[in-house]
């Protein structure tokens, strides 16, 4: 293989794994080839046109980022993605006997409340009830961030998934104690640990599904 | 030279702009832009596609992958009538913002 057509090769390679599709590589590899022969009836050689060529489509991770806002799916759609988890989870959880309510009940509802108050009083005593719930509409209801807030917004959501945990590690702390407080009482020792559980699932589902996803929007959007 | 941020925000209806004159694809979109703006308008030129992509999403613009005379297979772009539309409209915003910005000239020359 001839040295311009081995760099094209290597730039489809880096467009590849970074996860376009056949197609995108196709029509940029068109664009390239466009852009070579222009600059070889320029002048240029071969090489030095396939070198200038791939510079001046510009630095793979940023188109590649572009590309990404392509797939960019709306908040709500995330949500619906999020429903599907929590649906898939109650019928795991009727499958192994368990009646859906526990997820309602005062075993499951307990750690919830947990995390989402250490999270949503930590960012509101951190960045205000006005910073919070502007991450909140952008994220959730697609409303676009601007340039200049978007590194505000970025912050919350990076803070409110460290909360999330945070909220998690408390819970388990608090659950731990109370499962020690019961030992004598082993009819008490199960639904204990079942919070402990489902309230990590809650942590989770909050800070990788929720301030994650609310992350990867805003980033997307911004760049 | 325009702003990074003023090439993105008006690459869209310049796109459709160069459509409106008929299908086309993108190396000679750009050849094009770059020529008319007489290279004042540098860009990236990776970043076109997806703008492209996201045009066609919207219903802006339709694609449809053809052999090129060099016997390559490319993409042809071509605006829709949603995008003829959308692109009056932000014509006449464009406009708005040109005249206002003409009117305001006079004023910050003279402070």
């Amino acid at each position: 293989m001839r040295d311009h057509e081995a760099m094209l090769a290597a730039f489809a390679a880096q467009l590849a794994r970074r996860g376009l599709g056949e197609h995108q590589i196709a029509e940029l590899l068109d664009h390239l080839h466009c852009s070579i022969e222009q600059r070889i009836d320029a002048g240029d050689s071969p090489v030095v046109a396939t070198r200038a060529a791939i510079a001046a489509v510009g630095d793979v991770a940023d188109v590649t980022r572009e590309y990404q806002k392509e797939g960019l799916m709306h908040p709500l759609q995330k949500l619906l993605g999020i429903a599907f988890v929590f649906l898939v989870f109650v019928v795991a959880l009727n499958l192994q006997g368990a009646h859906m309510t526990v997820l309602v009940s005062e075993v499951a509802v307990i750690p919830l409340l947990m995390i989402t108050g250490v999270t949503l009083g930590g960012l509101v005593a951190s960045f205000g009830v006005q910073r919070t719930a502007r991450m909140f509409s952008v994220s959730v209801l697609g409303r676009r961030a601007s340039l200049d807030e978007a590194p505000l917004l970025l912050q919350v959501c990076l803070r409110g998934q460290r909360l999330a945990w945070t909220g998690c590690v408390l819970m388990v702390t608090t659950s731990a104690m109370h499962i020690c407080s019961v030992l004598d009482n082993p009819a008490m020792i199960g639904p204990a640990i079942a919070w402990t559980l489902i309230g990590v699932v809650y942590a989770a589902l909050i800070a990788d599904l929720g301030f994650g996803s609310a992350e990867r929007w805003i980033t997307l959007q911004a760049a | 030279m325009a702003s990074r941020k003023l090439v993105a925000a008006s690459s869209a209806p310049i796109l459709m702009s160069v459509l409106a004159a008929g299908e086309s694809y993108g190396y000679a979109i750009i050849s094009r832009v770059r020529a008319v703006s007489g290279g004042e308008l540098q860009w990236t030129e990776g970043m076109l596609y997806p703008v492209l992509h996201r045009l066609e999403q919207q219903g802006l613009v339709e694609a449809t992958w053809r052999t090129a005379e060099t016997g390559r297979q490319r993409r042809y772009y071509r605006l829709t009538s949603a995008g003829k539309k959308a692109l009056a409209e932000e014509r006449a915003a464009w406009d708005r913002v040109h005249d206002t910005l003409q009117a305001l000239t006079p004023e910050v020359s003279r402070a």
